[in-house]
């Protein structure tokens, strides 16, 4: 497959999954849906990704705050849609048209609502997609820059406890013998762990 | 999205991306090598240098010196964790001092090795490490002057003559005072 073809193919796969997600995020994807995107994202980290990032971004819509609009055009705007299906009803004609009309448009509430079942049962694919992508990743370069950076401080330090303890030395027993001492002192704790190793085997 | 799903999502999400960081720092403590060193915020504010680097981070590095740096790669390879905490002291040497006791007291009796001691009124050293079968498993350092208070803890299974040289070319200013 040439370079573009695969582009493409990854386009495509972007797309389609950018809808699912959205399904998802709202609520609107059935149970098998929600199952395959997530056996789709366990094994794919760009997807698993694209899922955090549309929650997040959500998330921050959903912050924004929002004026209510006044009662009167909140309801007229409910009816908006019901009133357009009931014209399309009557004009496909006949009594059953009208009486499907009124059916439709006949004030009521669904009071169970499929949408927000399938919102509760996102919590945990969400949960699961957070875990995994929280999970050990590669640091960029500028966190392992910074962790050589602190490296190199503590280094630093422990090189002026040397240092402090380089100066004991030479004021106790004299400049001649600080080497020999610090070697003698490291050299200790090599044959000790020689010892270790040869005690273990 | 129904508003009182939003909260439950979002406590369950920010639950789980806390749960690694805290496991982390469990994981540390469970080393042998591990110090507590309490803290000395109370007396002297927050440290001037606090460094905390995780194995995960050594690893990292230590692939990344990989074949250029042989050595430092091995160094780091054994290495699980570098703790340092430093406050300033200013002048004001009673506290970190006792500090210092205390911990020299647990460390003592965890069968912690004193390597170097410098006991002096205006300066004290501490090096210690923890040795058992498998070879070193830490190395700390408390050094308190009138100037500052450092607390470092190394995790982890280190050849001292190798640190040495790995210090070495991290261009470590060996005469810092």
């Amino acid at each position: 497959m040439s370079n573009k073809e695969s582009h493409d193919t990854n386009r495509l796969d972007m797309d389609e999954w950018e809808a699912q997600i959205n399904a998802l995020l709202d609520g609107e994807l059935d149970e098998a849906g929600a199952d395959a995107l997530k056996a789709q994202a366990e094994a794919d980290r760009q997807l698993a990704r694209a899922i955090i990032e549309a929650y997040q971004l959500q998330q921050v819509m959903a912050a924004i705050p929002v004026e209510r609009a006044p009662e009167s055009l909140r309801e007229k705007l409910q009816r908006i849609p019901a009133e357009q299906e009931s014209l399309r009803l009557a004009a496909a004609g006949g009594s059953a048209g009208r009486h499907a009309a009124r059916q439709h448009a006949a004030p009521g509430r669904r009071w169970f609502e499929p949408r927000w079942a399938m919102a509760l049962a996102a919590v945990p694919l969400v949960v699961v997609f957070g875990m995994q992508l929280s999970g050990p990743r590669e640091p960029s370069a500028a966190e392992l820059a910074q962790a050589r950076q602190d490296l190199a401080v503590a280094f630093n330090y422990l090189a002026k406890a040397s240092r402090a303890t380089e100066r004991e030395i030479e004021h106790t027993i004299g400049v001649g013998m600080r080497d020999p001492v610090q070697k003698n002192t490291v050299r200790t704790l090599v044959d000790q762990l020689d010892l270790n190793e040869e005690r273990e085997s | 999205m129904k508003r009182w799903i939003k909260p439950v999502i979002t406590a369950a999400l920010a639950a789980c991306l806390a749960l690694p960081a805290a496991a982390q720092e469990d994981e540390l403590k469970a080393l042998p090598g591990y110090v507590d060193f309490g803290s000395l915020e109370a007396v002297y504010g927050e440290p001037k240098v606090m460094v905390n680097i995780g194995g995960m981070l050594l690893n990292f590095m230590s692939k990344a010196a990989g074949a250029e740096d042989p050595e430092t790669a091995q160094l780091m390879e054994g290495l699980k964790g570098v703790r340092i905490n430093v406050y300033e002291t200013g002048g004001e040497l009673l506290p970190a001092m006792d500090q210092l006791q205390d911990v020299k007291s647990m460390l003592s009796s965890q069968n912690w090795e004193p390597i170097v001691q410098v006991n002096e009124d205006d300066e004290n050293v501490q090096i210690f490490i923890k040795l058992d079968g498998e070879g070193v498993q830490g190395l700390t350092v408390m050094a308190v002057n009138d100037e500052e208070a450092v607390f470092m803890n190394i995790l982890g299974n280190m050849d001292p003559e190798k640190l040495g040289q790995v210090m070495d070319k991290f261009d470590v200013d060996m005469d810092m005072n």
